[in-house]
């Protein structure tokens, strides 16, 4: 018996080496980059994660690009292009060496299509509404959902939407109104082109109108069959325009990306072949990291960041960095609920929170106290330049501080009175009612969410639950504003202080504090079509000191940075303050290429 | 034999019929919104186009019950409502090789070590051997995993940098997920050898061989082993079972490409096509594994014969 065991143990494990060493294996890529998740898709319209927008834009390239340096749009697939005088109309003019991964030469009409496709709400991509800045977009966006939803109403032709080719070298497209940002959002998810040919083939193009005629009609393989819907980003299929093509996809284990000979820029990509892995755990990253697995990684586990971060500060490592972003953590007040319906209650729950002390002591990586919701550390980057060349620069309010008395005499003003140190308020005999922190399952949240109670309770008595829950609940309730206060994050997609500010619109989705506020949506409205950038950024401000120093539906705590952690063997990978890598833009170091 | 086994295996569909209702239930009460992704706000278009694409639109009984099987045998395939680039069989049939050759390593390493550490506890009962081996069991039943994984990476990976920091593909990859998976496994196994080999070695049939004179390894691996990895190998199923389905820590923490992962996120994060997917391979891989360990029995115990009923 006990030979049958080590025998048939040794034919299994004789079997599994064989098996393995077989395997198909290559070299090392020039750059291996580990992320902290695999991508949920390729597919440029539909990327929504950052991971996934980031590694887009290597495969694909808008009409301008994103300068590497200065992160400013300049001439990608179009070498130049013209502004009509009342900001409203733009003549692009595309390369003619400009081609896709295949070798066909890209048209204006790519354009023409890719958009089409991006303003297809069938396709359901979270960034459609960048692309509603264009003339009858949302008409258009809109008709077809209603079509989808009712039967009825009509779908307006895309020949009324304000993009059309004009020759194959020349794109006009008309906005609603001027935009400042256009030209920013053109290297961005909905404006990125794609080959037409290859997803219709696929039938990856425009999806049927709904696919859940598949019960209770006979069934037609080609509209309904997602067999090969999801084949459009595979390497033997893909096409892109970017600087690197998928050479390889093997789910879960890496994305080979190789150096696309047609990009028109070739000359100028200097790596061969980037890996990209998912790396789901934190310690992996970051021992794999050390011991040369790979070369470009991020967000170390919070204590090896604090200690690396210390190390950076002490000059004994270069290869760390914690780069501001333009993004902003802060907690959600709902508005509509007692007692957060208080913009008095909602000043004192703001002033009594010592936002130095949470980027100390529980974040420690070089986090900046927020003082309004646009990050200051950032604005220098979103400096613009008006047409006379002068340059501006946005000036977010210094609207939040820490301040425990005036927290509590903002309490008092709102009708709370304080009888004993220790407990809570008391308003017509009813003491201040619990405040439920709500935040999604994450150590960092947690350790936020445990420190701001306290400061609560310390210096305005108040009795605070933590509620941890699991993150479709979490945005569930959020989106139905079901809380009282809860913990967000923004990441800006573009550089521009709108990209903050525009989320509390009254009807913006991202709102979720049932905040509504007439002046602010006017100011952010003026400023959507002021041309005049002094101006525009004067209405962007007022805006925002509506928003965090008299309203006060969010309570913004600290502006993020990015840990990265770069190899000294690449180089050209600048940190920059919406933390994309610009693989494009990197080298090896030595001409050690492996 | 032969009908036991046709028997066994015809009760398979009605099995999977009862995992997949309840399965379903289970999503289809489970609270959250899954089509909400994060910060970024879902339009309600596109919140639409996405209910119609995966039938959300439908009452869950029907979309359970009619759409989804209809959509299985119409396209022999669903999509992943997490990842858009890959479907459903695609996602089990990547990952499912990597975690049964994972999971074949680990259960082999559990059971070598396991039969002979509680083998040699059982034998030298009472000496430090047998402390230790009882030791050694117990930490590895109550050291969690991801302890236990990451100790080892940081040993074996940083500290002493003899083997990769995870990934898959070369058989040195294998060795440290591999050696975590089996640990708890091996523990286990190795207390039931142990408990029973003491058992059967104070039988009446050992004292006779010994009596006729069989030599001391004759009597422990001729004897006394062919009936003390008995309980062994009925826990063999159930282990193989959830041992080839992936772990989601060993995974997580060596970057397997596994199934394991995708079990526990395809429930978290609300991929109900994927997650009914894994639970249907998982009931049939329990209820072959079951059966295999049954008609080993009956072949490794001259007391057990399949019989008709």
């Amino acid at each position: 018996m006990y030979r049958l065991v080590l025998i048939g143990a040794a034919a299994v494990l004789a079997g599994l080496a064989a098996v393995l060493s077989l395997a198909r294996r290559e070299g090392r890529a020039d750059l291996v980059v580990a992320n902290s998740e695999e991508c949920r898709t390729l597919d440029p319209h539909l990327a929504t994660w950052t991971h996934e927008t980031r590694l887009c834009q290597s495969l694909y390239e808008g009409l301008a690009r994103l300068d590497p340096q200065t992160l400013r749009p300049v001439p990608g697939v179009a070498e130049r292009w013209d502004i009509s005088d009342d900001g409203t109309a733009y003549t692009f003019y595309l390369r003619t060496e400009a081609r896709w991964s295949n070798g066909d030469p890209i048209t204006a009409a790519d354009f023409v299509n890719s958009w089409e496709r991006s303003l297809n709400p069938r396709i359901g991509s979270d960034y459609s509404s960048l692309l509603f800045v264009i003339r009858n977009a949302r008409a258009y966006y809109e008709s077809i959902a209603a079509h989808d939803r009712n039967g009825a109403t009509p779908i307006l032709p895309f020949v009324n939407v304000g993009v059309r080719a004009d020759g194959p070298r020349k794109l006009v497209v008309e906005l609603e109104r001027p935009c400042a940002y256009f030209l920013d959002i053109l290297d961005f998810v909905p404006c990125w082109p794609v080959h037409r040919p290859t997803y219709e083939r696929l039938g990856a193009y425009a999806w049927p109108a709904s696919l859940d005629r598949v019960v209770g009609r006979p069934y037609d393989a080609g509209r309904d069959d997602p067999g090969r819907r999801h084949l459009a980003t595979r390497p033997e299929h893909f096409v892109g325009n970017g600087a690197f093509r998928v050479k390889d996809w093997q789910f879960k284990r890496r994305i080979r990306l190789a150096k696309n000979p047609f990009y028109w820029n070739a000359e100028a990509v200097r790596l061969e072949t980037i890996d990209v892995l998912p790396v789901a755990d934190a310690n992996t990253r970051f021992l794999g990291f050390e011991t040369g697995a790979w070369d470009l990684t991020t967000d170390p586990p919070p204590r090896v960041a604090r200690r690396l971060t210390e190390l950076v500060h002490a000059g004994q490592r270069d290869d760390y960095r914690n780069q501001d972003l333009l993004a902003t953590y802060f907690y959600r007040f709902n508005c509509t609920r007692f007692p957060t319906n208080d913009k008095r209650v909602r000043r004192a729950l703001s002033l009594a929170v010592d936002r130095h002390a949470i980027c100390t002591q529980v974040m420690g990586c070089d986090q900046t106290p927020a003082t309004a919701f646009v990050p200051y550390p950032t604005v220098e980057a979103m400096a613009k330049l008006d047409r006379a060349g002068r340059r501006h620069v946005y000036r977010p309010p210094n609207a939040l501080r820490f301040d425990p008395e005036a927290a509590r005499r903002s309490l008092f003003d709102a009708g709370w009175t304080f009888t004993r140190p220790g407990s809570p308020p008391i308003k017509d005999g009813r003491a201040f009612p619990v405040i439920e922190i709500m935040y999604n399952t994450d150590m960092r949240h947690e350790l936020i969410a445990q420190a701001v109670a306290k400061m609560w309770h310390e210096h305005l008595g108040l009795r605070v639950e933590l509620r941890n829950l699991e993150l479709k609940v979490f945005y569930e309730r959020e989106r139905k504003c079901d809380y009282t206060v809860t913990r967000g994050s923004w990441f800006a997609d573009y550089l521009d202080p709108g990209a903050m500010l525009f989320l509390f619109t009254s009807d913006d989705g991202h709102n979720r504090t049932g905040w509504s506020c007439r002046a602010y949506d006017d100011l952010i409205a003026a400023a959507e079509a002021e041309l005049d950038v002094a101006r525009r950024f004067e209405l962007l401000a007022e805006a925002e000191r509506i928003l965090v120093a008299d309203e006060m539906p969010v309570m913004p705590i600290f502006y993020y940075t990015g840990s990265t952690l770069i190899s000294g063997r690449i180089g050209g990978l600048r940190p920059n303050v919406r933390n994309i890598p610009f693989l494009h833009a990197a080298y090896l170091r030595q001409e050690d290429r492996p | 034999m032969r009908a036991f086994v046709v028997r066994r295996l015809l009760q398979l569909p009605l099995i999977l019929v009862v995992v997949y209702a309840l399965t379903a239930t289970l999503l289809a009460l489970k609270p959250g919104d899954i089509l909400e992704g994060g910060e970024r706000a879902v339009t309600p278009e596109a919140r639409q186009a996405r209910m119609q694409r995966f039938h959300m639109d439908q009452h869950p009984l029907r979309r359970f019950a009619v759409t989804y099987p209809a959509e299985l045998i119409l396209t022999r395939d669903l999509p992943s409502m997490e990842y858009n680039d890959w479907t459903v069989t695609e996602i089990i049939a990547m990952s499912f090789p990597v975690s049964l050759q994972l999971g074949l390593f680990a259960l082999v390493v559990a059971l070598l070590g396991g039969t002979a550490i509680g083998t040699l506890a059982a034998v030298a009962r009472g000496s430090a051997l047998d402390h230790a081996s009882v030791a050694v069991a117990l930490l590895g039943i109550s050291l969690p995993t991801f302890v236990i994984a990451e100790v080892v990476l940081i040993l074996f990976a940083a500290v002493w940098p003899i083997l990769p920091v995870g990934g898959w593909g070369s058989p040195a990859q294998l060795i440290l997920p591999g050696l975590t998976l089996s640990l708890p496994f091996m523990a286990y196994m190795a207390r039931l050898m142990r408990a029973e080999m003491i058992d059967v070695l104070g039988q009446d049939f050992i004292r006779t061989a010994r009596a006729k004179g069989c030599s001391r390894r004759q009597v422990i691996l001729g004897h006394a082993f062919q009936v003390a990895f008995l309980p062994v190998l009925s826990f063999l199923g159930p282990a193989a079972a959830g041992i080839f389905t992936g772990s989601f820590v060993v995974e997580k923490v060596f970057r397997i490409p596994g199934l394991g992962t995708h079990f526990v996120n395809s429930v978290k994060n609300g991929d109900q096509t994927l997650a009914l997917g894994i639970v249907l391979l998982y009931a049939t891989l329990l209820v072959v594994f079951n059966l295999a360990v049954d008609v080993a029995y009956a072949e490794v115990d001259p007391r057990i014969r399949v019989t008709r009923r």
